[in-house]
């Protein structure tokens, strides 16, 4: 299963909180010192997910991303739309793509994608499975489809300071909405830790 | 659990409960699950060995990837 039933009373790596507020500073000149032109916004997201791991919450930090709606492209391919989750994990070249797109590369480039074997498509995303707590909603631009699927952007992940933030079991559990399975961590950690593990190519030797 | 994909229902004429296979990886196994409309369990279909056999730490340092990113942002119906 994708969520615990019985979550645990502390703040855990990939739980669902809610009551968080982000920010991302927007700089129109960096380089300039101090800068002279930025923006600070400040929005608070209905739900968010800890992206600090377990052993790391505390000392008044905490890093979090927002829970926000999936890209409606996913439902494209139909190995993502029958389970979006299939994202989370490794997959094949074939599975990445849709069956026109896939039918669109040369034999040459099937080759070639198909020898990287069973790795990870779509780095960025990590995908939140329906739950009663988070609300379905409609997927743009496809019209009489709904569907309860969240994601994160890795991307995205933010730093929030809190004095009642101490330690995992001394933190403001009350934030604290949804927590995921022993196996989905597992996958989050993993794809997590894979995202910011690429080697770049001008890097290989 | 009561929130899913609502997309996916039946064609005119079935008379089956519509189900989704799910596949859970769980240590070295893989448990494929048939799950309801309303994503409830209705039965386990397969346990099977995951034939990935490589440690965390492989799989950490394997960095390859399929790169799609692109390919799923600009599309319209």
């Amino acid at each position: 299963m994708f969520y615990e039933s019985e979550p645990q009373p502390v703040l855990r790596f990939g739980d669902v909180v809610r009551g968080y507020v982000l920010s991302a500073p927007q700089i129109d000149s960096p380089g300039a010192s101090p800068p002279v032109r930025y923006r600070v916004e400040v929005h608070s997201p209905t739900f968010a997910v800890i992206m600090s791991p377990c052993c790391s919450i505390g000392e008044h930090t905490l890093a979090i991303s927002p829970l926000i709606e999936v890209l409606p492209q996913f439902f494209r391919n139909p190995y993502f739309a029958n389970d979006l989750t299939n994202i989370n994990r490794r997959m094949s070249a074939e599975n990445a793509v849709w069956p026109g797109q896939w039918a669109e590369f040369s034999s040459e480039e099937k080759q070639e994608r198909m020898s990287r074997g069973d790795v990870y498509a779509l780095v960025e995303y990590f995908i939140y499975a329906p739950h009663d707590f988070l609300l379905p909603y409609p997927v743009k631009g496809q019209e009489g489809r709904e569907t309860g699927y969240y994601m994160i952007d890795f991307r995205r992940i933010c730093r929030i300071e809190c004095n009642k933030i101490v330690k995992p079991d001394q933190a403001p559990l009350e934030t604290k909405v949804l927590q995921i399975s022993i196996e989905t961590r597992r996958e989050f950690r993993e794809k997590l830790a894979s995202y910011f593990g690429r080697t770049p190519e001008e890097d290989k030797l | 659990m009561t929130t899913r994909d609502t997309f996916s229902g039946q064609n005119t004429g079935d008379s089956g409960v519509p189900s989704t296979i799910v596949t859970v990886p769980f240590d070295r196994y893989e448990i494929v699950l048939e799950l309801g409309p309303h994503r409830e369990f209705l039965a386990i279909v397969e346990v099977r060995i995951s034939r990935d056999f490589r440690s965390v730490q492989q799989k950490v340092e394997s960095t390859d990837y399929h790169d799609v990113s692109d390919l799923y942002k600009e599309y319209k119906e």
